[in-house]
């Protein structure tokens, strides 16, 4: 920079305001301006919070009103910006523009702490999507992230364990609390809707049909995404709790912590093993006899092949590089080649990894070639592509969606229902016309007992309660509020059901802007929420507090077991009160500072 | 659900209307409007069909546009509460039960009773200009107000944690009923807000006419701008900007129809030229009202040019 250039930009600015007479400065007086604030700002530092409003999630709302506490202790002005769900996942995964958003683990299923890998390792953080959301870059989590990967047994359980303590420590996110997902329903047609709900819905696999004559199960939801766009890709997504789930169908099935064969009738490992690691270089998988596409299309190798190469570039080579899904990262990263053998055999070849990890990959959902393969353009509107970032099959709302699954698409109406039926040539229903078989690789997963599964979308939960109530729906399966709780157990046959869901609340930070690239500014953050007041409070006593993305799994480490308070970011207050002095000292301690006004300037 | 409230609205509405039909406006107007009804509605037809029109078309472009309003609009949410606070907090801190059932009513069968009773009162007068300039007004306010929903994303109150959500916690079947005709980001105006001050300025300027009318359209109108704010729908600043609207829509309503029938007078065939299309059935009075509309505010825009500064009606 030049000496000139600070007076002319002060003297352009001038003009522009109008008072060029006025604000005439001097270079050197500039320079002495500059050189006195250290920096172009002396203002007070506003956080963006980004949150998602609307009936679906009554959460979001009053934890940011939580923090917005917190900061205004802490000296912190901030600006809400509240936006739709798929507006939320547009900023923030799409075009990381935001500082701080509340939202939800983008997993239901109780996760494997290879999860973890494309959420914060720094190689995804240049893409779109659920892959490192945050823009986080930190060598020794990547090393952790990758050695995981490798490992076996306590080896790899301590390098989880040193890795949820790094994720402690530098908080990228700050998870918040598992939500006890509430639900209503009623026990006069169908029943086991415990079953069904602990991992909606694959659960509705084990829903048992009482004498529910029409054999039609409706349910209700405050989400619209599922009546407009019904593609497993899309980042603006929640495929784990969505019906989409059941349309298609994985190699290997997750479900309640453990994996089965689901497409696949059998895999062949050959691994290379040592006594501490192992490398899963290769596995040959079997699908199973007869599988069929909703349309009528056979489901081959191929398929299989073509799903996770498209999984790894949905412009199948045809952009200057090379554009990954949104989803289903974990999975696609581990493999890195995929190849037909024959009609029902394809070997896959594996990156790096354990096994047990390796599986991992082969719960990704399979796709019809003949479909998606047409999808792979760059994606434009009326002709103009927008951006080398995006292709079509990422942007495409999949409307009538032919995947393989148990169910298949009927109809839909954008804002209002879909409708599904049972795949009658699906291999669930072989297994359930041939008593005998001795195929029990799906365990208590069944075929679907309703013949067809409406999905209502209402406005709110007073709304899904009433419809309950009316016998308009049998279930509801977004969460309800609290609040409903007390009428759906005063009233028989309503009945309530919870299930700790994974996907946490959490905070996320942009790392790529600052102050959020200070990981003790981020850990000072989280300090200024009290996680117990929120489940307590906001949650109703519907959900535990946590430290840590892997809580109520078998690998959560033992210092970041939550024991009355956080065990890493202790809360800067009582009983859900900031302290303004000790919130004030703590970023003082780490080198903020605050004007005459006790406002933390930047 | 939705059906059944729709039903009760109509008919308590309906209700109202008829009581009000008989007090408010007599007896004498009555029997005038039955004699006289198809020549006035011939004159003023054309313009609630075009306000139909205008109606379905922006129910029909709503989702469009709010997809189109996240890609130009501007979010305002945490602008607005940096600037008002928690002064929606502050209205509820006053709530009971008996006035949020109040303003849950007033909300919903108050504002549409306010709405749809003066179309039909100043039907019954003899001179059709008030009407007229009514329709217009609704009009404008729904045009005016779609422009300022793309321009501007907000959300209210009750979606971003300030107040509480007091209208769909207490009668959640009046939810059915407004997520079928507005969006969670349209509250920057608040067009309920508009469209009562629109009537109850338009009560006040008929006061001769229908004294009984100001007093009722008077409490009517501020009820419905406070239960905006008392159900945690709207922000101050909503009901700030609907006031204005209210008031540039009245204004632009009233000019436009003097300009119109300056222009049906001075047109060489007289005054049935354009509005008065006997026998020939409401496809084509429909259809000249459409055509009619677009030769109004061509010529409407000359007008506003040339003796005025502001067009900002005629560049809407």
């Amino acid at each position: 920079m030049t000496d000139s250039e600070p007076s002319r930009t002060v003297s352009r600015r001038a003009a522009l305001t109008g008072a060029a007479g006025a604000l005439v400065a001097s270079a050197g007086c500039v320079r002495r301006l500059r050189t006195t604030v250290g920096g172009d700002s002396t203002g007070q530092l506003v956080v963006r919070i980004t949150i998602p409003v609307g009936d679906y999630d009554p959460f979001a709302a009053p934890i940011a009103r939580h923090l917005i506490d917190g900061l205004e202790a802490a000296g912190i002005d901030y600006r809400l910006t509240p936006a739709s769900q798929d507006e939320l996942y547009r900023q923030v995964l799409l075009a990381a523009d935001f500082d701080i958003y509340i939202g939800r683990l983008p997993t239901d299923r109780q996760p494997d702490p290879d999860v973890l890998y494309p959420l914060l390792h720094s190689k995804f953080r240049g893409e779109v999507g659920w892959q490192n959301p945050f823009g986080f870059t930190n060598p020794d989590c990547d090393e952790l992230l990758d050695d995981q990967r490798r490992e076996r047994g306590t080896d790899r359980q301590e390098t989880v364990d040193s890795l949820q303590s790094l994720l402690g420590q530098t908080q990228p996110f700050v998870p918040l609390v598992r939500p006890e997902i509430i639900s209503g329903v009623r026990r006069d047609r169908f029943d086991d809707w415990e079953d069904a709900m602990t991992e909606p819905p694959t659960g509705l696999l084990r829903l048992n049909r009482l004498d529910a004559d029409d054999g039609h199960l409706t349910l209700g939801t405050t989400d619209p995404r599922v009546t407009e766009n019904r593609n497993p890709i899309s980042a603006t997504y929640s495929y784990d709790t969505s019906i989409v789930s059941l349309l298609y169908d994985p190699l290997v099935i997750e479900s309640g912590g453990e994996r089965r064969n689901w497409l696949a009738s059998g895999i062949e490992w050959e691994s290379a093993a040592t006594p501490e690691q192992e490398e899963a270089a290769n596995a040959t998988v079997t699908l199973r006899e007869d599988l069929q596409w909703h349309d009528g299309e056979p489901l081959t190798a191929a398929d299989v092949a073509f799903t996770f190469s498209f999984l790894d570039d949905t412009a199948a080579g045809s952009a200057a590089s090379s554009v990954p899904s949104p989803r289903f990262r974990q999975q696609s990263s581990l493999i890195t080649a995929a190849t037909a053998l024959d009609d029902r055999t394809v070997r896959l070849t594996f990156d790096e990894a354990s096994e047990e990890v390796a599986e991992g990959a082969l719960t990704a959902p399979i796709f019809p070639e003949h479909i998606w393969s047409e999808q792979t353009e760059i994606a434009s509107i009326a002709g103009v592509e927008l951006s080398e970032a995006a292709t079509e099959a990422m942007v495409w709302d999949n409307p009538e969606p032919v995947g393989s699954g148990p169910i298949q698409f009927e109809e839909a109406t954008d804002g209002s229902f879909v409708t599904v039926s049972r795949f009658n040539d699906h291999f669930l229903a072989r297994a359930s016309n041939n008593e005998d078989s001795t195929d029990d690789a799906d365990g208590d997963l069944a075929f679907p007992v309703f013949e067809e599964l409406t999905v209502d979308l209402l406005s709110s939960s007073p709304v899904l309660v009433e419809s309950l109530s009316a016998e308009d729906i049998d279930a509801t399966i977004s969460p309800l509020d609290p609040a409903e709780v007390e009428r759906i157990e005063d009233e028989p046959p309503l009945s309530l059901v919870t299930a700790l869901s994974y996907a946490s609340y959490h905070l996320g930070f942009n790392t790529r802007s600052e102050p959020f690239g200070d990981p003790s500014f981020r850990r000072t953050i989280a300090r200024l929420c009290d996680k117990a007041a929120l489940a307590a409070e906001v949650f109703g006593g519907y959900g535990e507090p946590v430290a840590s993305p892997l809580a109520g799994t078998d690998w959560l480490a033992d210092e970041l077991q939550w024991d009355g308070t956080d065990p890493v970011a202790p809360f800067l207050g009582e009983n859900g009160e900031v302290d303004d002095t000790r919130a004030k000292d703590a970023f003082r301690d780490i080198g903020y500072r605050y004007n005459a006004n006790d406002e933390l300037i930047v | 659900m939705l059906l059944s409230l729709l039903i009760e609205i109509t008919l308590v509405v309906g209700a109202c209307i008829l009581v009000g039909a008989v007090t408010i406006v007599g007896r004498t107007r009555l029997s005038e409007l039955a004699s006289e009804f198809r020549p006035r509605l011939r004159q003023s037809g054309p313009y609630l069909i075009a306000l139909a029109v205008l109606l379905a078309f922006n129910s029909v472009l709503r989702d469009v546009t709010d997809e189109f309003s996240w890609f130009v609009g501007w979010e305002i949410t945490g602008a607005i509460e940096a600037i008002e606070g928690n002064f929606i907090g502050f209205v509820q801190s006053f709530q009971t039960e008996l006035l949020t059932t109040y303003f849950s009513y007033i909300y919903v069968h108050g504002y549409v009773f306010l709405l749809v009773f003066p179309l039909f009162a100043y039907i019954a007068l003899q001179r059709q200009q008030r009407f007229r300039e009514l329709v217009v007004a609704y009009g404008l306010n729904y045009v005016l107000g779609t422009v300022l929903y793309v321009m501007f994303i907000a959300f209210g109150p009750r979606n971003v944690g300030i107040g509480e959500s007091l209208l769909y916690t207490t009668f959640p079947q009046f939810q059915t009923l407004t997520t079928e005709i507005n969006n969670p980001t349209n509250v920057f105006p608040s067009l309920h807000t508009s469209l009562s001050v629109t009537a109850g300025i338009f009560a006040y300027k008929t006061r001769e006419a229908y004294p009984a009318w100001l007093p009722i359209a008077a409490v009517l109108a501020g009820s419905v701008v406070i239960s905006t704010m008392y159900l945690g729908i709207h922000w101050a600043i909503d009901v700030v900007a609907g006031i204005v609207l209210a008031a540039g829509c009245v204004y632009g309503a009233e000019r436009f129809v003097a300009a119109q029938d300056r222009w049906v007078a001075a047109a060489p065939e007289g005054k049935s030229a354009l509005l008065e299309v006997p026998h020939l059935g409401p496809r084509v009075e429909m259809l000249s009202a459409a055509v009619g509309a677009t030769r109004w505010t061509a010529r409407f825009e000359r007008e506003s040019d040339a003796d005025s500064d502001s067009n900002e009606v005629s560049s809407d």
